[in-house]
């Protein structure tokens, strides 16, 4: 694995790491790459994709919750508006 | 006489039927065992000291004390994972086996170490703290579910529960010299269960005897519809029929397995054993299944990926462990995400990423998925000519802390034999049969058809009976 493909796969991960523990990671990331590379021996030719079904279960039709149902099902609120953290500022 | 916490489930059973002893004194003798040895062995991570004892149920695991591995969700009591990220987590609601076995009276001591986020075999990747093995503290007690398997081994609990999603639930039950059984995946309810690879994670069951296993799985195998991966299935007694003995039964030893660098005194076991079954009376043969050989890889493959999307959750916005300073959405995502988990659960994330990646999915995570199918066809096809197939448990027994392997593929392989049965939804359960030269535990590991767990707990109540070992 190089820097740049460990650096985006830390990124997808929302991972950050301190340069003198990149090597270490590096070197387990291509052993664990070249051990997941084996598996392109066997030979999968007889076996599909994973498919969905093709007959989904009925839909079954049911009414919505009304609105204070919801509200009351919050974890907080005021009443009117579900209340959560603010995240951003 | 017994001391209260050497009697196995069903002697306390009948001592509460015939009431030589009361839930509450076995309670104590517990907590008192606990509080005297545990700093030895470090099982526990959380212990109960608010225990209640229940009013009277019918259910032959009242007032029966038991653990349950820390990542099983226990509402008011700190649920920590071994994690940094969870370390002051209280869950808000309850794993439904624990509520099961509330409602049955059982009582639980408290919450037991495991690997981070249940990832490794050694019980070393905790954040909290180390678990010995208590037949000899030098050496590891194995993992995931190391302390589950160390309180039952170390009489600090009748039963545990632990989680299995490559062997996390028999390899330290045979490091540890119990019986652990990993249920057919769906039987036992995973709502609760804090997730590690959704397709793959089962609870099961620590036990220091075979019958205790089928007590313990009789009370937690039922239908719950908060899980939409749980099994329609009608509860049943497992102990029924347990006593019948394997006059008949087709076993199959798995070949492969005993030829793939394995220590000799662990093929040994497995040869021992099947010898031990054919006197009793079942037919005994080797089978070939070489797509096994690939299992490792698969698993690999599947349970990071999974990981990846399953710790996704640990954002430090909506729990959990957070850095609380003035930052960026996506740098406080990094910062808690980067000082919350430990080496190995990034290892796994990273790989996750990898494998689900837009360039590399085809190639690694769609593979494995098709070697999943070829793995279960191969299963489905050799369980149309035998009922129980035998294979080791791990490549070695305990090793000592501090000494697993430095590579991570060595560290991985561990798990070529246990991961097989996750991979193909199978029940299997790992049985103590003998002790190396370095006087540890060896296991043997059993493997059944899909809700067959009657048949696996037959054939191991037989072997152990017949076997008679001291293990623990």
């Amino acid at each position: 694995m190089t820097k740049e493909d460990f650096d985006k796969a830390a990124k997808l991960s929302h991972l950050s790491f301190e340069e003198g523990e990149k090597e270490s990671f590096i070197k387990d990331m291509t052993d664990i790459l070249a051990f997941a590379d084996t598996l392109c021996e066997f030979d999968v030719s007889e076996h599909e994709r994973m498919k969905m079904p093709k007959t989904p279960l009925d839909d079954d039709e049911k009414s919505s919750q009304s609105y204070s149902e919801l509200i009351c099902q919050s974890k907080k609120s005021d009443g009117t508006y579900i209340i959560v953290p603010c995240a951003i500022d | 006489m017994k001391k209260l916490t050497h009697l196995s489930v069903k002697e306390l059973c009948h001592g509460y039927s015939n009431k030589e002893f009361s839930p509450s004194e076995v309670a104590k003798a517990y907590l008192d065992k606990i509080h005297q040895d545990d700093g030895k062995i470090g099982a526990y991570i959380t212990v109960n000291e608010n225990i209640s004892i229940k009013e009277q149920s019918k259910s032959l695991l009242f007032g029966i004390p038991y653990c349950a591995k820390d990542n099983i969700l226990t509402k008011g009591l700190r649920t920590t994972c071994a994690s940094k990220m969870l370390e002051n987590f209280i869950p808000p609601y309850s794993a439904s086996v624990y509520e099961k076995l509330e409602s049955c009276g059982a009582i639980l001591l408290g919450k037991t170490n495991m690997d981070e986020f249940a990832m490794g075999s050694t019980t070393e990747n905790s954040a909290i703290k180390v678990t010995k093995n208590p037949l000899n503290t030098l050496y590891s007690p194995g993992g995931s579910s190391g302390g589950s398997a160390a309180s039952v081994a170390g009489f600090e609990a009748a039963f545990s529960l632990g989680s299995d999603t490559g062997g996390s639930v028999c390899q330290p039950a045979s490091f540890c010299g119990v019986v652990g059984l990993k249920p057919t995946y769906g039987l036992v309810s995973r709502y609760g269960l804090v997730g590690f690879a959704p397709s793959l994670d089962q609870i099961g069951v620590i036990t220091r005897n075979v019958y205790d296993s089928a007590l313990v799985l009789s009370e937690i195998a039922f239908h719950d519809k908060k899980d939409s991966t749980s099994a329609l299935i009608k509860e049943k007694d497992y102990t029924k029929g347990i006593e019948k003995g394997v006059c008949g039964l087709r076993i199959g030893v798995i070949s492969d397995f005993l030829s793939d660098g394995a220590n000799t005194e662990i093929t040994n076991a497995v040869k021992s054993a099947a010898v031990l079954f054919e006197k009793l009376g079942a037919s005994v043969e080797e089978v070939s299944i070489p797509v096994l050989k690939h299992a490792c890889s698969a698993y690999l493959i599947l349970s990071s990926s999974e990981a990846y999307s399953t710790l996704s959750r640990y954002d430090g916005l909506r729990f959990g462990y957070s850095q609380d300073t003035d930052i960026s959405l996506d740098e406080l995502y990094t910062l808690t995400r980067s000082s919350g988990f430990g080496a190995e659960v990034k290892r796994r994330l990273l790989s996750g990423s990898v494998f689900l990646s837009q360039e590399y999915f085809e190639k690694y995570y769609r593979t494995a998925e098709r070697v999943r199918f070829s793995i279960i066809d191969s299963y489905n096809k050799i369980f149309e000519k035998y009922d129980i197939l035998l294979s080791p448990v791990s490549p070695n027994a305990a090793g000592k802390l501090g000494s697993s392997p430095k590579n991570t593929i060595e560290r991985l392989l561990g798990d070529r034999y246990t991961c097989c049965a996750n991979l193909a939804y199978l029940p299997s359960m790992a049985v103590p049969f003998t002790k190396t030269s370095d006087n540890l535990p060896v296991g043997v590991l059993m493997t059944a058809p899909k809700f067959c767990e009657d048949t696996l707990l037959c054939a191991g109540f037989a072997l152990e009976c017949e076997n008679r070992g001291d293990f623990v």
